[in-house]
């Protein structure tokens, strides 16, 4: 059984941001709005994060690209009262729309803050609607939604690997935002597999993770900037 | 490099496969479960039925760029996006802008039929005509214009264009009789290239070998923010940092604010506003005065390193003298804030860790960097001898000619042809220049040299981009008859009589010439992968319709009334088996590569029909191989040298005369020990004095392009939006960047409102402390504050040029922002 990671190099990244908007564009996330945004409503399942440490003119600006961590030990699924947030036999940390109750808890529980909830219902201009992802659902009012390393990719490759006969390979599924990476600053595959670049660089000396001491194990690392 | 699994997929869906729509958890589909219009349509939509998917090539044009894309094309609409894997300039990679494209295509702001006028000038009131009926009044007004034998009245303003769109343009308006044919924006792609055609002569243009270089010196170069082609640029930074073994390259960055490309780096060097040029003056006598420099490439390829005697006998001032007369280190200390141990450690650094790169403002974003400090920073390249070598300057290939048989012409159009143009290009004070957008303004108020009886709107926004707003509105309320044929409301679309709203890129066609990073001439064709539920034409078709409406002679300006013909016609060279190839994988790259290099490469004539399908299917053609000892390409000067003191430019003002010359040379910088006509020719950095009483403004404006929205002319698109100021989480509105120190001498805070009042005029804007802000310094965003196109784009934030003021430059005469002094005034 396969263990989805990913593997983000902030040594390549150039916080250029495609990696957010090919998100958006695959997953059919709603469109801000001033008054969203105003309020810390709008939703971005992968956003660039930035911190400033120390002070002008020494300080350094660190940017991050940031999904969901698919933690090994996910806060926000101990949490829910209703099952609706589960971590799959591969590690992806998914989300039921149809069971979610809109509690919020789990968004109050992850510690990444990539949890999002549904203030407002999903509205597209009618001509927009067209350009709607037909592999994803679009979700409604009420409900948390999340990174889902773009599962329905999975499925697809999955489906592709066994129309052709063959093993799931390692090229087979990759979410929309490591496709898009112009830098090629983002790697995704089997943690399991030994012989895969994301296992291969998560053991790298420049490899942490974030928040790592809350026990969350997440599975997506950043290589640190510097030689 | 191996073909990648991804890459294969889509090569395999790129002919037509039957999908089916998968992701739909079993819950969602049970009844009862509402709250979304979208959602209900989407499950409609979802019935088994095998529904036809494609991913159809075509060429991304949010920006200058140049990236191939692949549309995801599930049944009758667009879906996804992505990089066309075999592109040679984004490699299967799309960025930020890229990805957002459908937001351009399915715009609900679109304009969805040709509008006519309804109200007064710039009300906004507007009737739908019909096609029919639009193109009909346009034909007749150009028709009695060239009637009447003033061809020349007619001006269209064109947005950056390139390829088949100029060519169409260009013919239009040569066939119909109009020099002014004005190119608004510049051509992005150009970058640093009018200070580099000084230094090493007019070529197709140049480009730095990112990838391959082991150092960088940025200076405020927007690199990772403005850059012309974004995501070669970025596969190149990737490769830089650590696409080899050992040896990660090193980025060093001076720039007033600690920006992306200053977060980026290794290391951020806080400079002040406009003074790059004398940073790498102050670097360039460090080199000299150590004998750090290449000698050898100063002597063989360079020219004017040393003092040198003109024809005349008289002794002139070659690089040294400026370097050591005029930029002593305490002047560059005191102009550019940076210290001196500073300045002697990065200049050592940049000799010591070859190849080192000194990049300028390579994008016209923000345009502070003349002409003069571009060539000081370029000056740099050649005293550490680092052109034409791998992880150096490069001179782009020449491309295959793809140009038509010339325009045949009637004696009204060569009349018409021989007037002088509405701008003033390629005439006396601009003989070197092609367009100059900074004249138009004035030129059209005083209706010199003679009034303007129809413009034509072709892509241009000239008042979102001017800064002279009022002067322009004027100017343009005098012009009789004003067509747009933007696809959306923008500025200067308000006050036109007739819209004849455009396609954008993914439902026309385009043929275009452009270069990788490494000097390689890409040919881009694209074709209409869909077309969106808006009754637009592509211009280029409407000026090919309504020329065959006028008939003969105008209608004679193209061979064809089709633009897929012009394309088919400009393509046939191709096929006359030169060097080059259509786009294939890395690995028949590397085999023609080889081929061509052994001299083993036979150059057949293949068959066209067999080129122009594979061409669609692929995206394009390139030639992949480039020799980098053409010295006679590379230095294309007077003396066939690297010109530290430029030849090309003495012959420019050698040629003005009296008062022409001597307006030219004002603006010129001027230099304390040497002559201006010695100045005017060398790299003779400067900083100009901003405007503004300093103790009543006592803040000093640093304007930067917000990158998400860099290149692009219709920015209504909310993803993009949403994204404006993520490095300081500010977005949907304008916001002031201020180090907290200061903040808290001018008494404002974090979060409030306030005014920031110039001279020149003031905007609101959002106060955010930022500890990458320099002391006294305030940094403000541009590329917000339309105040119309479209729901997401009109009314977000306001238009920061509104408080600078411009200066003309010399040679181009290129609009350039003149730095500005500020102050706060709490709302």
């Amino acid at each position: 059984m396969a263990k989805w990671g990913m593997v983000i190099d902030l040594d390549k990244c150039t916080a250029c941001q495609a990696c957010v908007i090919a998100c958006q564009a695959e997953n059919n996330i709603p469109n801000s709005d001033p008054e969203a945004a105003r309020t810390g409503r709008n939703i971005h399942w992968m956003e660039m994060l930035p911190m400033v440490e120390e002070e002008y003119p020494h300080l350094r600006m660190r940017l991050m690209p940031r999904p969901c961590m698919h933690c090994e030990k996910p806060p926000c699924i101990k949490v829910c009262p209703v099952n609706a947030t589960q971590i799959s036999s591969e590690g992806i940390v998914g989300q039921i729309n149809a069971r979610c109750i809109g509690c919020r808890y789990c968004t109050t529980a992850c510690p990444y803050t990539v949890k999002y909830f549904n203030w407002f219902k999903p509205k597209w201009p009618e001509v927009m609607e067209h350009q709607l992802n037909p592999d994803v659902q679009v979700r409604y009012i009420g409900v948390v939604e999340k990174c889902t390393f773009c599962h329905h990719r999975l499925q697809k490759g999955r489906d592709l690997a066994r129309y052709e006969g063959r093993e799931l390979g390692p090229d087979d599924y990759m979410p929309a935002c490591v496709q898009t990476c112009p830098a090629d600053a983002m790697y995704f595959g089997d943690l399991d597999n030994p012989k895969s670049s994301v296992a291969i660089l998560s053991k790298s000396k420049r490899a942490f993770h974030l928040l790592e001491d809350l026990g969350t194990h997440p599975k997506v690392t950043y290589l640190s900037e510097g030689v | 490099m191996k073909m990648q699994r991804r890459d294969f997929i889509k090569l395999l869906s790129s002919s037509t496969t039957f999908g089916l729509a998968y992701g739909y958890g079993l819950f969602s589909r049970l009844p009862g479960i509402s709250g979304s219009e979208a959602l209900a349509k989407q499950l409609e939509d979802v019935s088994l039925r095998p529904v036809e998917e494609k991913w159809l090539p075509s060429i991304c044009r949010q920006c200058a760029g140049g990236c191939g894309v692949l549309v995801r094309v599930y049944g009758e609409r667009a879906v996804k996006l992505d990089g066309n894997p075999l592109h040679p300039i984004n490699g299967g990679r799309l960025c930020a802008r890229g990805q957002a494209g459908l937001q351009l295509l399915y715009n609900p702001d679109r304009i969805a039929t040709p509008l006519a006028r309804a109200g007064n000038r710039g009300e906004g009131k507007w009737k739908p005509v019909s096609w029919d009926e639009a193109l009909g009044t346009v034909g007749e007004k150009l028709k009695a214009l060239r009637k009447q034998g003033r061809p020349h009245e007619l001006a269209m303003l064109t947005g950056a264009q390139r390829g088949l769109e100029r060519t169409v343009s260009e013919r239009f308006m040569a066939a119909y009789g109009s020099p002014n044919l004005v190119r608004y924006e510049p051509d992005r792609s150009l970058g640093m290239n009018p200070a580099l055609n000084l230094m090493q002569g007019q070529a197709a243009g140049f480009t730095y070998d990112i990838e391959n270089a082991a150092h960088i010196l940025s200076f405020n170069s927007a690199l990772l923010e403005d850059h012309w082609s974004p995501v070669q640029l970025f596969r190149a930074y990737g490769n830089f940092r650590r696409g080899r073994k050992e040896n990660r390259g090193k980025l060093v960055h001076a720039e007033p604010r600690l920006s992306v490309t200053g977060a980026k780096a290794d290391e951020w060097i806080p400079i002040k506003p406009g003074s790059e040029g004398i940073l790498a003056m102050g670097i360039a006598s460090i080199l000299i005065v150590e004998k750090r420099y290449d000698e050898n490439f100063v002597t063989e390829r360079c020219f004017g390193f040393d003092d040198w005697t003109d024809e005349s006998g008289t002794l002139r001032p070659g690089f040294r003298t400026l370097v050591i007369q005029e930029y002593p280190m305490d002047r560059v200390v005191k102009l550019t804030g940076v210290p001196r141990d500073i300045i002697i450690r990065t200049a050592r650094e940049f000799a010591r860790v070859q190849p080192a790169l000194a990049i300028g403002n390579d994008g016209p974003g923000v345009r502070h960097q003349g002409i003069y400090n571009r060539m000081a920073i370029h000056a740099l390249n050649a005293l550490v001898g680092n052109i034409q070598k791998p992880g150096g300057v490069l001179a782009n290939a020449r491309p295959a000619d793809l140009s038509l048989p010339p325009v045949s012409r009637d004696r009204v159009a060569d009349q018409g042809l021989s007037r002088p143009r509405l701008d003033g290009a390629g005439a006396e004070r601009y003989a070197v220049a092609s367009d100059v957008p900074a004249s138009v303004t004035d030129n059209l108020l005083e209706k010199k040299p003679y009034p303007i009886e129809i413009l034509m709107l072709n892509g241009a926004n000239p008042l979102y981009e001017s800064l002279h707003f009022e002067r322009l509105v004027k100017a343009l309320k005098q012009i009789p008859t004003i067509v747009s044929f933007s696809p959306f409301h923008d500025e200067t679309t308000q006050w036109a009589d007739l819209v004849l709203p455009d396609t954008t890129y993914l439902e026309k066609w385009q043929l275009d010439t452009t270069y990788t990073l490494k000097g390689h001439p890409v040919v881009n064709l694209s074709r209409p992968v869909l077309k969106a539920p808006f009754d637009g034409r592509d211009t280029n078709e409407v000026l090919l319709a309504v020329a065959a409406s006028m008939g003969k002679p105008v209608a004679n300006a193209f061979p064809s009334t089709r633009i897929e013909d012009l394309a088919k016609l400009s393509l046939q060279p191709l096929s006359k088996g030169g060097s080059g190839e259509p786009f294939g994988a890395p690995m028949e790259e590397l085999w023609t590569r080889l081929l061509e290099q052994s001299g083993w490469k036979v150059r057949t004539e293949v068959d066209f029909e067999k080129l122009w399908a594979d061409l669609l299917e692929r995206g394009g053609w390139w030639d992949p191989v480039y020799y980098r000892w053409e010295w006679r390409r590379a230095l294309a000067t007077p003396s066939g040298r690297f010109e530290f003191y430029s030849l090309g430019a003495r012959d420019y003002f050698a040629k003005l005369t009296g008062m022409e010359r001597d307006m030219a040379l004002q603006k010129t910088p001027r230099l304390v020990n040497l002559q201006q006509a010695d100045a005017a020719c060398l790299p003779a950095a400067s900083r100009a004095r901003a405007g503004g009483n300093e103790t009543l403004y006592a803040l000093e404006v640093n304007p930067y392009f917000i990158p998400i929205l860099s290149g692009i002319t219709h920015t209504n698109q909310p993803w993009l939006q949403d994204v404006t100021g993520f490095h300081v989480y500010q977005n949907w509105h304008t916001w002031v960047e201020i180090h907290p120190e200061t903040a808290h001498q001018v008494g404002v805070h974090n979060g409030d409102w306030v005014f920031v009042e110039s001279p020149g005029g003031r905007v609101k804007a959002r106060v955010r402390t930022y500890e990458g802000a320099m002391p006294h310094v305030i940094n403000l965003p541009v590329g917000l504050g339309h105040t119309s196109g479209g729901r997401w784009t009109a009314g977000i934030g306001e238009n920061v040029l509104k408080l600078l003021q411009a200066r003309q430059e010399p040679f181009t005469g290129q609009e350039q922002f003149k730095p500005a002094r500020a102050r706060l005034i709490k709302t």
